[in-house]
């Protein structure tokens, strides 16, 4: 998990990730340069989690951080604003060690407002209720065979790292299984709001993702056919 | 409007670009995403060069004016191209067609000389992102419920 200024959420992320039941859980927490009281809120957790406290990099700066430090063999990632429902890593797991192996397995995603949102923000929010299948990282589990194979993620992108990851899985065709439990409880905050400027910056980035998969594409036609 | 166009209405159909689209010229390659959808697209060439002059606003009648001047093409071909182009981006939903109110005498220019190889327009789409780009980001509306998509980056 990469934090920033997460000290409102992120103890509501790292409980749920407590609370999976899972064991031989190493869960890496990097904060990513946080101002406000996250690291205080994360060592009420004691010894659950290893915190790694840097300079701020960037959230793929920070999720690369904590890949390197993580020694398992599947990976899983949360947001700190987000939450993993019971059961969400067990399902996840499970799918992971069915017969055919796949290398990467991820659930629905259904979105929530932040019960802390403001009026004016809800009323500006449109947003699908339903479960949606996305794969999103924060949905996903991912052996280490394809962490490898893919590679770190795109420090020089703002936003939108992990869909440039995920595009790049798919483009050396790690075979992604979806499921239909919902995995994934996606907070919609007044923060994670794109006012304009921010949008503008996601947009910009969104369109170098594309554009560098339609690179890579042409470069490697064949890759994922 | 209508989804597709015919050769009379061309003349009188202005093209608009989605509020749902984002885009970004580079170099000679537009790129172009519907964040309803979660398709991307790719523009080359000719086709990038009808983007820049619909994304500065045109009338349909003035991409065959540009792709007469600048390329080895008749006109009657680069009407049925354009108009296949159009349908293209319609039904990707990038841009939007509008009726408009032309200005008469204002014929094609005369053919540039040294005009450039003609390929015609035409989008590649692409869909291996579709969730992914789909969701991300959460839509933002205005007050009347309008997407706040932007006009690409600044």
């Amino acid at each position: 998990m990469a934090v920033l200024n997460g000290a409102a959420h992120v103890a509501d992320a790292v409980t749920s990730i407590l609370g999976q039941g899972v064991p031989d859980l190493e869960v890496v927490v990097v904060d990513d340069g946080s101002t406000d009281n996250t690291v205080e809120v994360l060592s009420q957790f004691g010894d659950h989690l290893r915190v790694d406290s840097r300079p701020h990099r960037g959230h793929a700066a920070a999720l690369n951080r904590g890949i390197e430090q993580a020694r398992g063999d599947v990976f899983a990632f949360l947001d700190a604003d987000d939450i993993w429902p019971a059961g969400s890593l067990g399902c996840r797991l499970a799918r992971l060690d069915a017969p055919d192996q796949p290398e990467i397995v991820f659930g629905r995603t259904r979105q929530f407002v932040s019960p802390d949102t403001s009026q004016a923000v809800r009323r500006r929010l449109r947003f699908d209720p339903w479960p949606v299948s996305v794969a999103f990282l924060g949905a996903a589990v991912v052996r280490r065979s394809a962490m490898d194979a893919v590679g770190d993620l795109d420090e020089s992108l703002t936003t939108g790292a992990n869909i440039d990851w995920m595009g790049r899985a798919r483009q050396l065709g790690c075979a992604q299984v979806p499921l239909d439990d919902v995995v994934l409880l996606r907070r919609l905050h007044d923060r994670n709001m794109g006012r304009q400027a921010a949008t503008a910056s996601r947009n910009g980035d969104l369109l170098r993702i594309v554009r560098n998969q339609r690179r890579r594409r042409a470069e490697a036609p064949a890759a994922d056919a | 409007l209508g989804e597709s166009i015919r050769e009379e209405d061309l003349l009188t159909t202005r093209v608009l670009v989605s509020s749902w689209a984002v885009h970004e010229r580079l170099d000679d390659e537009v790129m172009v995403i519907n964040l309803e959808s979660g398709k991307y697209f790719a523009l080359d060439g000719t086709a990038s060069d009808c983007w820049a002059r619909i994304a500065g606003g045109a009338l349909a009648s003035e991409l065959v004016d540009l792709l007469v001047s600048s390329y080895e093409v008749d006109t009657q071909r680069a009407t049925t191209d354009v108009e296949a182009f159009l349908s293209q981006l319609s039904e990707g939903g990038v841009v939007e067609m509008a009726p408009a109110v032309i200005e008469p005498g204002s014929p094609s220019g005369e053919p540039a000389s040294g005009r450039r190889q003609y390929r015609a327009p035409t989008i590649e789409a692409f869909d291996d992102l579709e969730d992914l780009l789909l969701l991300d980001p959460v839509h933002e509306v205005d007050e009347q419920g309008w997407p706040i998509a932007g006009k690409g980056p600044a």
